[in-house]
């Protein structure tokens, strides 16, 4: 029910960019011990993603012949790969990349591959996405992959990369909550005055609102902020969740996958491209959804 | 009084079980009493009336009566329905609640309305007999339908960011709850933002070292396993691709998380977007003290409440409570 959501939120933003008229290069990293037919799968679902170039980095005998119109780097490990794919964006050979999971390193962070793929010292943001079928909108939650425990002025700028998203999905002004357990700034709890000093940095500033600290039922649910009584232009309308730390922003996103089966797509932005990153265990159809959020996010 | 409800022979998996062996412990045994501290509050008032009527739980009202009465009227409940203790200020609310409750006057507290900080300090005085551990800690009891089963998410709701020590008590106290629903050895899983140790997640360093001590200390009693990620927690390494064997991952029982905005936004999530249902309790005292929202739905309020009738149940019976871990003692290894 939601995956139809999501993939047409996504496809919607990909027609409307500018981009449409050109080719656009995806690069795909490809670790070993990915299933031979899992690539195959997934490289039909790419077909049709839109991306018109395709290049593959990974072990020659799971990569060459599966797509005779894609470009093969052949790369014996997972930092071989990275460097291969890293080449690709440092020469701006590519607008996209997506990341499949490494089989044999399942948690090893972004920010530890980041300068391999060609990330240099900009400041990165994971963004998660999701088209819950109980909003009439997208939902985004970050950071969800660089900063373990952001400051606030590193706050600010994980908000800033998850507005500037959103935008791009339609979004003309978007709604961010930061997130905390209460909705009242408490010196007992520093989350909540980070959270209102990220929203005070944001207040009177053009195009978005920010707000916080919210907790997350007061942040998307009207019912909620009916009951409670509070005011203001974010509550019970976030389009934006913007978490205290890393941790709970992977758990907001898993428990949405995983405890409310809501179908996601993470992408890495602030970077020369934007790179997509597929969930462990997602089927080829979802990991499609991660690549066309990626498309979808090329300047 | 001794119970004569037997005891569960097998875990509860859902809110509507919770519910149902409330109902049986007032029938079989008796009716669970709830003391409302500051009971002027028509929300609690209407929760402790649907409670009343489904037979979970009576109440006794302690506060200003005047004002008790025009909340009750505001929840259209008849003023003679509960007993009403007067009290003239928060302060006596809670001093009358708390010896309500340690004189055995009353099974369960409930806060009505008054700072949670105002009732906890006062539930925790020694000389009401009610301090059972050193710490009170916040357990969110949840049926998530996609998993299965119940979870309990601790701690989210009293203590920003606990030290070793205060986690190994919320543990404690955790499974306590998780035995009042028959769980007897809960699996318990500490979240992390990755599932292995890493330098860079200072989460996952603690994590690994607080499992490798309870589950040294507490062998045959709990399952520990961590650190772990919720991805892990609630799909388990297979469904993940992951080539990893744990007891624990996939069917948890208690989601330990490193801190309380870890806790409380994770079971919102769950509630808001996974259809799960709610009970909230905190435990560590000799009674239990439930706590429920305005924005709880009907059906969070009074499962909130059969689970605080459940665990009161559990905490009269002379099953031994798992024995507090002094880290200090404990091998620490690096």
């Amino acid at each position: 029910m939601s995956v139809p959501r999501l993939e047409r939120l996504l496809l919607d933003a990909i027609r409307r960019r500018k981009h449409r008229s050109r080719a656009l290069r995806l690069a795909v990293t490809v670790p070993p011990g990915t299933p031979a037919g899992f690539v195959a799968e997934l490289l039909a679902e790419l077909g049709e993603a839109g991306a018109s170039e395709l290049h593959l980095a990974g072990p020659e005998r799971l990569i060459a012949g599966c797509d005779p119109d894609a470009t093969v780097h052949p790369a014996g490990n997972a930092a071989e790969i990275d460097a291969a794919v890293g080449a690709l964006n440092a020469s701006g050979t590519i607008d996209a990349i997506l990341l499949l999971p490494l089989p044999d390193k399942p948690d090893q962070p972004f920010m530890e591959r980041a300068p391999e793929l060609g990330f240099g010292p900009e400041r990165l943001t994971g963004v998660s996405l999701f088209a819950p079928g109980t909003l009439n909108r997208p939902l985004l939650i970050a950071d969800s992959e660089i900063s373990d425990v952001p400051d606030t002025d590193r706050h600010v700028q994980i908000t800033d990369a998850a507005a500037a998203v959103a935008r791009t999905l339609a979004v003309e002004i978007p709604r961010a909550a930061v997130l905390a357990a209460v909705e009242v700034a408490n010196p007992g709890l520093p989350v909540t005055v980070q959270a209102a000093e990220v929203a005070q940095r944001h207040s009177g500033r053009d195009g978005m609102f920010v707000e916080g600290p919210l907790s997350l039922d007061l942040a998307i649910n009207p019912s909620a902020v009916e009951k409670k009584g509070v005011r203001g232009e974010v509550p019970g309308r976030a389009d934006v969740l913007v978490a205290p730390n890393l941790t709970v922003a992977r758990a907001v996103r898993d428990a949405l996958v995983h405890g409310c089966g809501i179908p996601g797509a993470t992408a890495i932005v602030g970077g020369r491209v934007p790179a997509a990153v597929a969930a462990r265990g997602e089927t080829a159809r979802g990991v499609r959804l991660a690549a066309l959020f990626a498309i979808a996010l090329v300047e | 009084m001794s119970p004569q409800l037997p005891f569960l022979s097998s875990p509860l998996t859902s809110h509507e079980q919770v519910i149902d062996r409330a109902c049986r412990i007032g029938r079989v045994n008796r009716l669970a009493r709830v003391v409302v501290a500051s009971a002027e509050e028509s929300d609690v008032l209407a929760a402790m009336s649907e409670c009343r009527e489904a037979g979970i739980a009576d109440a006794i009202l302690v506060g200003n009566p005047d004002n008790i009465r025009a909340a009750l009227a505001a929840a259209a409940i008849s003023h003679d329905t509960f007993e009403i203790v007067p009290a003239e200020d928060d302060e006596q609310s809670a001093l009358f609640a708390a010896e309500l409750a340690g004189e055995g006057h009353a099974d369960v507290v409930m806060k009505g309305f008054l700072k949670t900080s105002t009732l906890l300090r006062t539930l925790l005085k020694h000389e009401h007999g009610l301090r059972d551990r050193e710490l009170l800690s916040h357990s969110a009891l949840l049926y998530v339908p996609r998993y299965g089963k119940l979870l309990n998410v601790t701690d989210g709701g009293t203590i920003p960011a606990p030290t070793l020590q205060q986690k190994l008590i919320v543990i404690a106290n955790g499974v306590r709850v998780l035995r009042s629903v028959g769980v007897r050895t809960p699996k318990v899983a500490v979240l992390a933002p990755a599932a292995s140790v890493r330098d860079c997640y200072p989460e996952t360093l603690a994590a690994a070292e607080l499992a490798r001590i309870a589950a040294d200390q507490w062998r045959g009693e709990i399952e520990i396993s961590g650190p772990l990620t919720l991805d892990m927690v609630l799909a388990g390494p297979r469904a993940l691709a992951i080539d990893r064997s744990d007891p624990v991952a996939g069917d948890a029982d208690i989601l330990l998380v490193h801190t309380l905005e870890e806790g409380n936004i994770v079971a919102k999530t769950l509630i808001q977007f996974g259809g799960a249902v709610f009970m909230g309790v905190i435990a560590g005292a000799r009674v239990p003290i439930s706590l429920v929202s305005r924005s709880d739905t009907m059906l969070n309020k009074m499962a909130s409440i059969a689970l605080a009738v459940c665990l009161a149940d559990y905490q009269r019976r002379d099953f031994p409570a798992l024995p507090l871990i002094d880290p200090g003692r404990a091998e620490v290894r690096r």
